[in-house]
């Protein structure tokens, strides 16, 4: 018997978010921090980014990186959806190394610092048990630096960049 | 000698990692709720960490108890969409019989956090490095167990 796999857009959703949330943890622990706060939510954080991937109104993934003290920010990782979904039999893309090259190029954050994640959606999204409406921090004095897609599967895409003081 | 079963689970795309992690404590705890299965849900948000690393695509996670010991498998990606090569059924034994340990498979870089987040949530579910795990449990099977693959005719027939 042949078989043959058929990508849906629920597998594309489930593929990005997932990778999603492992480069988040990747970013977390490479910038010399301890992951286990945000894992220990991730059922929530899984529940919003798929809700609003599914529903297409997740625009960008943040995980601000700041000081506890004057809460000013230190990093800022924003991961921008691309929802260009085709179909079809698409391959399934995670660049770790290149996150890890660029998580290098950062540096380490001090180790004080906490982290928090943010979801941008549409105007109008569907409410998600255990989300509510917060501010971004300021990221006035803050330079970007691009890398490029790093998650993507039959044309979900996101693209990765971080924001570090200038 | 002991027996040791397997299973290999649906993962990332057709799961994600979280509910993955749900349906393997389903299979352990054969649906019961219970302390077994509160400690279990307990390291969730961890497990899933280590399934979306794809930590347990070759290296088994390792059930251990007064019975037989059972070790599961992810498939991700193609393999997962697939899915011949899934085996989610029910076990024929109750496979956290007694003093029960969950060993889960992690990437290097990550052992040292996840073996302390472990630690405060659980006694019995520990983290062992992927690679070197994967060398002295293969070689304890292999001089030590058979494999047990359900015999469903066989069952039926019975």
């Amino acid at each position: 018997m042949t078989s043959v796999a058929v990508n849906t857009y629920t597998h594309s959703v489930t593929y990005v978010a997932d990778n999603i949330l492992k480069s988040l943890k990747d970013i977390i622990r490479l910038s010399g921090l301890d992951p286990s706060e945000f894992v220990g939510d991730w059922e929530t954080h899984m529940r919003g980014v798929q809700t609003w991937l599914n529903s297409g109104d997740l625009e960008t993934v943040k995980l601000e990186i700041y000081n506890p003290k004057t809460d000013a920010l230190i990093f800022r990782w924003d991961i921008d959806i691309a929802y260009g979904w085709s179909g079809g039999d698409g391959s399934f893309w995670t660049d770790t190394e290149q996150l890890k090259y660029a998580i290098r190029k950062a540096g380490l954050a001090p180790s004080e610092a906490r982290y928090r994640l943010l979801l941008n959606t549409k105007q109008g999204r569907p409410d998600v048990a255990g989300w509510g409406t917060a501010s971004s921090r300021s990221i006035d004095g803050m330079v970007r630096q691009s890398l490029g897609t790093t998650v993507e599967h039959s044309g979900l895409g996101a693209s990765t960049s971080y924001l570090r003081r200038a | 000698m002991s027996t040791v079963a397997s299973r290999t689970f649906k993962s990332t795309p057709e799961r994600d990692s979280a509910r993955t992690w749900t349906a393997i404590v389903h299979l352990l705890t054969q649906g019961n709720t219970g302390a077994a299965r509160a400690e279990l849900l307990a390291v969730a948000g961890i497990a899933a960490s280590v399934i979306a690393d794809q930590a347990p695509k070759e290296a088994a996670i390792i059930v251990t108890c007064d019975g037989p010991r059972t070790r599961i498998y992810c498939l991700f990606d193609d393999d997962a969409v697939e899915g011949s090569d899934a085996n989610e059924d029910a076990l024929g034994f109750d496979p956290l019989k007694g003093e029960w340990r969950v060993s889960l498979p992690c990437l290097a870089d990550d052992l040292a956090w996840v073996q302390s987040a472990l630690k405060k949530q659980s006694a019995r579910i520990t983290a062992r490095d992927l690679d070197a795990a994967q060398t002295s449990t293969d070689e304890a099977s292999a001089t030590k167990s058979s494999t047990l693959v359900f015999d469903a005719k066989g069952f039926l027939d019975s």
